[in-house]
């Protein structure tokens, strides 16, 4: 209960005052009042996006930062506000993580641009003995067997990998809407795997 | 005999600790756009592109990395020292905003699509006018200029200027007296004519589109054809069952059919309607009216009572309210038996 996130009645004309009313009003192009009210109430989650996403960079500049925030709206308004006409409300406060991805693209297009380079990550520090590559690379194959043979979905799969490669946390998978899932649905989902994974390769089954 | 197996010790620990030490962030060809990536975080990616670029980003070092650096840093709301930052920003000063926001209105007048900059600077005069006309037909039939909101503020317009219907129209707020008037036809309003208009272009082009096909039904509806608008709104709704607009135009079409039939059978349809509207927006003040309005011609006076508190706590003082205020008492008259069971007569243009 409570693990899969519900759908939500998208409802595009309801409250005027919701942000996804005022991003449609802005569509228009025309109505300087509505662009004001976008600019002034998105503000600080562009600022925020634009600061920690310049950070990865390694620039933390103010006249970059308030440049790169205008870019963001000038974003918004380019091709007849066409990232505004795309936008999708599927459920409450998807608005801002849009909003925050448009502006996260923005910065790193800016940086692309320059021909500065997203700086490699660190691996992750290991403290536990470590397989040769090869070895690792066959328990993947293994894994992978049993889950085609335990019909293990695709999205389950999914989670797993982006958990257990990726090094994400179950929130921060839980964060990827197209999941439609919780923390706790994801935490589910792994636990279920790992102890499929375990039992399986244990019992050595193929 | 299995790897788990052969190399000894918890597949998972080994797992874990192999990803850690062998991890290749590096982009190949078969990456996805970074972009696309990012848009699965606000659920704006269609399910089938979804599956196929988590399933990439899970086995890939690279998309993995640009996906697990987009969640950490999008999915937290702005910090108390990020807020402070955007309030010392350029445009935390409402001048710099404002001329933003001229710029961005002003660019919107002032863009030319390609072809016609070509014909500015080559074709004569007349040339260039009849290519605007045609270009803006074109984006006028695709709902450009103006789209839904535009359309929909139109016909909360007409409705106000000539409402001819005993119920509120969802989303539109303004109050106005029911209007008896002989002669005046509902379809000269000039808001409801573009209104139709805009609809009738919109559905032609997109007919599936279920927001131009609601628009269209209230168009009709507000035109006193409640015939068409049940087949628009209904088709509206088979397109997106949960959408309460939609759910209470439609109630609407049938309780004015209903009037018109004196059909009891009409009337559960619109309650039906309006019922499934309120479990969608349980406090909408034009949805409660509505329901109301319906319950108490179905002789379920007791939700109608219910109904009438529920929309007076919510609207105790505009118009509408008034109405509410008149139907609550003739309810209340009916209930202890001295009252008549037609509705009251409301204030009329």
């Amino acid at each position: 209960m409570g693990l899969a996130l519900e759908e939500y009645p998208w409802d595009p004309y309801g409250d005027e005052d919701s942000p996804e009313a005022l991003l449609r009003q802005c569509a228009n192009m025309d109505d300087a009042q509505a662009w004001d009210k976008l600019v002034d109430r998105f503000r600080p989650l562009i600022v925020a996006t634009v600061v920690r996403t310049m950070r990865r960079y390694g620039f933390d500049s103010a006249g970059l930062r308030d440049d790169l925030v205008q870019d963001v709206y000038l974003k918004f308004c380019a091709n007849q506000a066409k990232v505004l006409r795309e936008f999708q409300p599927r459920y409450p406060g998807a608005v801002f993580g849009y909003v925050s991805v448009i502006a996260a693209n923005v910065v790193h297009d800016h940086f692309k641009s320059k021909g500065g380079k997203h700086p490699e990550p660190c691996p992750l520090p290991a403290d536990l003995a470590v397989p040769s590559e090869t070895e690792w690379r066959l328990l993947i194959l293994d894994i992978e067997n049993v889950f085609e043979r335990e019909h293990t979905s695709a999205r389950d799969r999914q989670i797993f990998w982006l958990y257990y490669r990726q090094g994400m946390s179950a929130k921060q998978i839980a964060a990827i809407s197209s999941l439609k899932l919780t923390t706790k649905g994801v935490e589910a989902v792994i636990v279920r795997l790992k102890d499929l994974i375990r039992k399986a390769l244990k019992n050595g089954k193929r | 005999m299995n790897t788990g197996d052969r190399i000894g010790g918890d597949p998972i620990e080994r797992l874990r600790a192999g990803a850690q030490a062998h991890r290749r962030p590096q982009k190949t060809r078969d990456c996805p756009g970074e972009d696309r990536l990012r848009l699965l975080l606000p659920g704006q990616v269609e399910p089938e592109e979804a599956e196929r670029l988590l399933t990439h980003a899970a086995e890939c070092d690279w998309c993995g990395t640009v996906l697990r650096e987009a969640v950490q840093d999008l999915s937290e709301p702005p910090t108390r020292e990020e807020e402070e930052l955007a309030g010392k920003g350029r445009l935390a000063d409402p001048a710099r905003r404002r001329e933003l926001v001229e710029r961005i209105v002003k660019g919107k007048k002032e863009w030319w699509p390609p072809i016609l900059l070509f014909l500015r600077r080559v074709a004569p005069a007349g040339a260039l006018t009849a290519a605007s006309a045609v270009v803006a037909g074109f984006f006028f039939q695709i709902g450009w200029l103006g789209g839904v909101p535009a359309a929909q503020r139109l016909t909360c317009r007409a409705y106000a200027e000539h409402r001819a219907l005993s119920m509120r129209l969802m989303a539109c707020t303004a109050y106005a007296p029911m209007h008896t008037e002989r002669g005046v036809a509902s379809s000269r309003l000039p808001d409801l004519l573009d209104a139709k208009a805009r609809a009738a272009r919109a559905v032609e082009a997109h007919p599936d589109d279920p927001a131009w096909l609601w628009l269209q039904g209230r168009t009709d509806l507000i035109d006193d054809n409640e015939v068409a608008a049940i087949t628009e709104l209904e088709r509206a709704r088979a397109l997106r069952p949960k959408d309460a607009h939609i759910l209470s135009d439609l109630g609407m079409a049938y309780f004015r059919k209903a009037e018109k039939t004196h059909n009891q059978q009409v009337y559960a349809s619109a309650f039906e309607r309006f019922s499934e509207g309120m479990a969608l927006k349980p406090n909408d003040p034009a949805l409660i009216f509505n329901h109301a309005l319906t319950a108490q011609k179905m002789f379920a006076f007791s939700k109608a009572q219910a109904d009438w508190d529920k929309y007076l706590s919510i609207d105790p003082n505009s118009g509408w309210a008034r109405e509410a205020h008149g139907y609550a008492d003739d309810l209340k008259k009916n209930l202890s038996g001295s009252g008549s069971t037609p509705p009251p007569q409301y204030p009329t243009r």
